[in-house]
């Protein structure tokens, strides 16, 4: 989509202001010139800046350890020629403008996008305001720009030995008419392709980060909740009389949904809230459970699903074909826990509202905050800040919605913070999914069908209802767009397929003359979710695990049984063969060792991975390694794209062998870190990441390493076991 | 009252004594690079030194630390970096940096007792730590990192 209209877009530098420096910036909306109050606010799309304080690059992206702030600025200092110890690096604010850099036109931070849609136009901003300086330097001394070099941010003129800073040019550069900029020979790069640690890594480490939670603001009180357990239940009676009397309690207010204390401080609020009674109402899905769910989605699948892709002729297949499979797959709901449990601190003042956010989408937190303060968005202001683990919760802003609500009612900054079992009872989930699956095979043993019903909740139907406003043009009244919003996500009920559950199947990549993938929506009502890879995040696992089936069914072995119908799929292709190759797979595995293949494209790159277990006397699993081959296109930063894939392997065994929401009358049965489980330290195995290098443009690198985690787990313990795992989690340890 | 030492500095409140160390370093202290999760002594992001042991900071309260000495990740070096910090970033270990501080003082304290551990003795000392990025196969490279380095300056 960007590379498209990269054509159009043009230019943008402003310099209003005598001597407000140089800002280049880059007009992706309009396609025409513009010019801005630089430094100011009203820039358009200000990335970029240069003055008297020195080279500041403006993320508009939330790092939250996917090491976006290392790789954007690493992009910017190749193309600038500074050091990236030259670079201050700021936090954008939250502003529309930003938002025509994603999919969804919001100003978000997901979707494995950010190096994908900012590498031209962060290539071009470098680059074009390099040339600026030197075009600036060269006028005022009188050369040619040819005659000039940038290295470091200092121009030389080698000839007659002059040279001068960039801040000394920047004035003069933003007078200047923009130049087409010329980028740098890759073969030159400094940055680009060379492993570097993270920027931010120090201030991790000793604990001088700040992530919303350590938010501080003079006067600021704190705030816990005490939530209804009951999923969309709300409070009917409450007792509050011992509260007001605990120690620092200044405020209790009413939501709907519970009550919010606020004292002086979080301890004093989380002890005071604990004497409060209160009487719930159940509201609508005060008898739901998992049972009653898996009920609903058997009752989906049994009449069948809208047409997602359709190839061939499926009828009387299964008589045609030699031998068939047919199964029921199923995943559950999966809680994110990210390690900083939601929270946000807002004030509200009388007319003006300011929020800071541990946010992937400061897009929507606006939005949110304009709906229910009434303010316009010049009243807004948004601080995004670190955060410590997104993996898509926190592209949801009902905690900012909920800090807003409450600083509305309460004449100081109020900060609200979750407790760990808030945020399990209270997740946006990776739906469930119910899938029947059927396939044959012919005389030769490939497949003759594959037949893929889907059964699962959409994720849309939550999310744009929320996000509609951010996404309709700044003039259209809240009110307007949340109904729209409402009204297209309705819609999503049965007459749209949603694009987020289906992923991952419907682009099956395998060689099949005959193939049917269906999805039927069914919506228990449990609020769903964007989670670390979406719909490939459970679909590889139907897919990888069932094209393992095949292979097995047809006594053929699973890499070479897939190699054969990827021929289309060179990439996809050469991942596996990487893989297999580093694993040894021709060669037999050591005694008692056994192995499992897997491969999934997701997010625009290219993943396989293959897995090493052993049995222990019990029964039990040992993972031995985890061998993993990536193709992510081109590269800024190859030990930032290792250890996303390290971390992606560790995410995805943790839901692969103990991740699971379940719910019981009405409530959600997981409260901390004790009965939902994740993978530690004890459980880890080695893993070994072949990065494959590319000129082919940039993929994704968040995400795409977790899909293929579950299939090559389960198909390297059926190669152990003979048991066919179709159920997540796999407990297994 | 309480009296107790912060890093170095001796600090009196009339925090509740009943306040989690945690919360008292973070809100009465001001010092937030120790950090809240779980609230349970399940994950270990809490972990501070009490006394040089490290403990889960958000199960045990303020008044246990009376007349002791806390150190949090604030006050793990006077000057620059401590080896096992600096091992830390040698290695590239944080992603989104919040479970960290607890990290690096479970490990911290693991090398004061033992210089040069095993992998099993990693496993034992930091697997109460949890990681949602998933940076355990490079905590333990930089806990061998720091020890070997600590074992020759």
């Amino acid at each position: 989509m960007l590379d498209k209209n990269l054509s159009r877009r043009a230019f943008i530098q402003g310099a209003a202001v005598v001597g407000s420096g140089l800002t280049v910036g880059i007009d992706l909306a309009s396609g025409v010139a513009l010019a801005g109050d630089a430094p100011s606010f009203s820039f358009p799309n200000p990335w970029l800046r240069i003055d008297a304080k020195g080279i500041t690059f403006v993320l508009d992206k939330t790092e939250m350890g996917q090491g976006v702030l290392t790789a954007m600025a690493m992009i910017i200092a190749e193309e600038l020629d500074v050091d990236l110890e030259q670079l201050t690096i700021e936090t954008a604010p939250a502003d529309r403008i930003y938002g025509t850099f994603t999919d969804l036109g919001v100003q978000m931070t997901g979707g494995s996008s950010s190096i994908k849609s900012t590498w031209h136009p962060l290539k071009i901003i470098g680059a074009t305001a390099r040339q600026l300086l030197i075009n600036a330097a060269a006028k005022i001394w009188h050369v040619e720009p040819a005659e000039c070099r940038a290295e470091s941010a200092i121009i030389y003129h080698d000839v007659s030995g002059r040279r001068g800073s960039y801040a000394s040019f920047a004035d003069a550069a933003a007078q200047l008419p923009v130049p087409v900029p010329t980028f740098k020979n890759p073969n030159t790069y400094r940055y680009v392709g060379k492993s570097r640690n993270k920027m931010d890594a120090k201030a991790h480490v000793t604990g001088v980060t700040k992530y919303g939670v350590d938010t501080a603001l003079d006067k600021m009180l704190t705030c816990s909740i005490v939530r209804c357990p009951f999923i969309g239940g709300s409070v009917k009676s409450y007792e509050d009389s011992l509260v007001k009397k605990s120690p620092g309690v200044r405020y209790i207010i009413k939501l709907p949904y519970g009550l919010a204390v606020v004292a002086d401080t979080y301890w004093q609020a989380k002890k005071a809230a604990e004497l409060l009674t209160v009487v719930w109402n159940e509201g609508e899905l005060g008898a739901l459970s998992s049972a009653s769910i898996r009920g609903q989605f058997e009752a989906g699948a049994k009449d069948g699903g809208k047409k997602i892709r359709h190839e061939g002729n499926i009828p009387k297949l299964g008589k045609a074909s030699k031998e068939i499979i047919d199964a029921v797959y199923e995943t559950p709901y999966l809680a994110h826990a990210t390690m900083e449990p939601q929270n946000c601190v807002a004030s509200v003042t009388k007319d003006f509202c300011e929020v800071w956010a541990p946010t992937q989408t400061p897009g929507l937190c606006m939005e949110v905050a304009r709906d229910i303060t009434g303010f316009s968005t010049d009243k807004i202001k948004i601080h995004t800040t670190s955060i410590g683990g997104g993996f898509g919760r926190r592209l949801l802003a009902d905690f900012v919605a909920e800090a807003v609500t409450i600083a509305k009612e309460v004449p100081a900054p109020v900060k609200i913070i979750w407790s760990r079992e808030d945020d399990f009872h209270h997740d946006f989930c990776r739906p469930a999914s119910y899938n029947l699956m059927s396939g044959g095979i012919d005389k030769s043993g490939m497949p003759l069908y594959w037949k893929h019903l889907i059964v699962s909740p959409s994720i849309l139907s939550y999310f744009i209802p929320q996000a509609m406003s951010a996404m309709m043009p700044a003039w259209i009244p809240v009110c307007i767009g949340k109904s729209i919003g409402g009204a297209v996500g309705s819609g999503f009920h049965g007459l749209i397929a949603d694009d987020t559950a289906t992923e991952g199947a419907k682009d099956l990549t395998y060689r099949i003359p005959n193939i049917q993938v269906d999805y039927h929506q069914v919506d228990p009502g449990v609020p769903v979710g964007f989670w670390r890879s979406v719909g490939h995040s459970h679909q590889a696992f139907m897919v990888e695990s069932f094209i393992d089936e095949l292979a097995h069914l047809a006594g053929q072995d699973p890499y070479k049984y897939r190699r054969k119908l990827l021929a289309a799929h060179p990439r996809n292709l050469a991942v596996m063969d990487r893989v297999a190759a580093e694993i040894g797979w021709s060669r037999a595995a050591p005694k008692g060792v056994f192995r499992g293949i897997a491969q999934h494209s997701s997010f625009g790159s290219y993943c396989a991975q293959a897995m090493e277990v052993r049995v222990d006397l019990e029964g039990k699993i040992k993972i031995l390694r985890v061998v993993v081959a990536f193709d992510c296109g081109q590269i800024v930063n190859p030990d930032g794209v290792k250890s996303q894939i390290e971390g992606a392997i560790i995410f995805g065994l943790s839901a692969a062998l103990k991740g699971e929401i379940t719910y019981e009358l009405g409530k959600v049965q997981q409260n901390n870190f004790n009965d939902y489980q994740v993978m530690r330290m004890n459980e880890t195995p080695v893993i070994e990441v072949h990065i494959i290098s590319s000129d082919q443009a940039a993929g994704g690198v968040g995400e795409p390493g977790v899909p293929p985690v579950a299939p090559a787990l389960a198909n390297a313990i059926f190669a152990a076991t003979g048991i066919r795992h179709r159920r997540l989690p796999m407990r297994v340890l | 009252m309480i009296t107790c030492t912060i890093n170095g500095k001796k600090l009196t409140s009339d925090a509740d004594p009943e306040t989690p160390i945690l919360w008292f370093v973070r809100e009465h202290a001001g010092l937030t690079g120790t950090k809240y999760s779980c609230g349970m002594a399940l994950c270990g992001a809490c972990t501070v030194h009490l006394n040089g042991q490290p403990i889960r900071s958000c199960v045990v309260p303020i008044s246990a630390a009376e007349g002791q000495s806390i150190t949090t990740i604030e006050g793990l070096s006077n000057n620059g970096l401590s080896p096992v910090q600096k091992a830390w970033i040698d290695h590239n270990v944080p992603q989104c940096g919040y479970c960290q501080a607890g990290q690096i003082m479970s490990a911290t304290a693991l090398l004061a007792s033992n210089p040069a551990p095993t992998d099993e003795d990693i496993d034992v000392a930091m697997s109460g730590n949890i990681c949602r990025c998933g940076t355990y196969p490079r905590i333990r490279a930089a806990i061998h990192t720091a020890a070997r380095n600590m074992k020759n300056p």
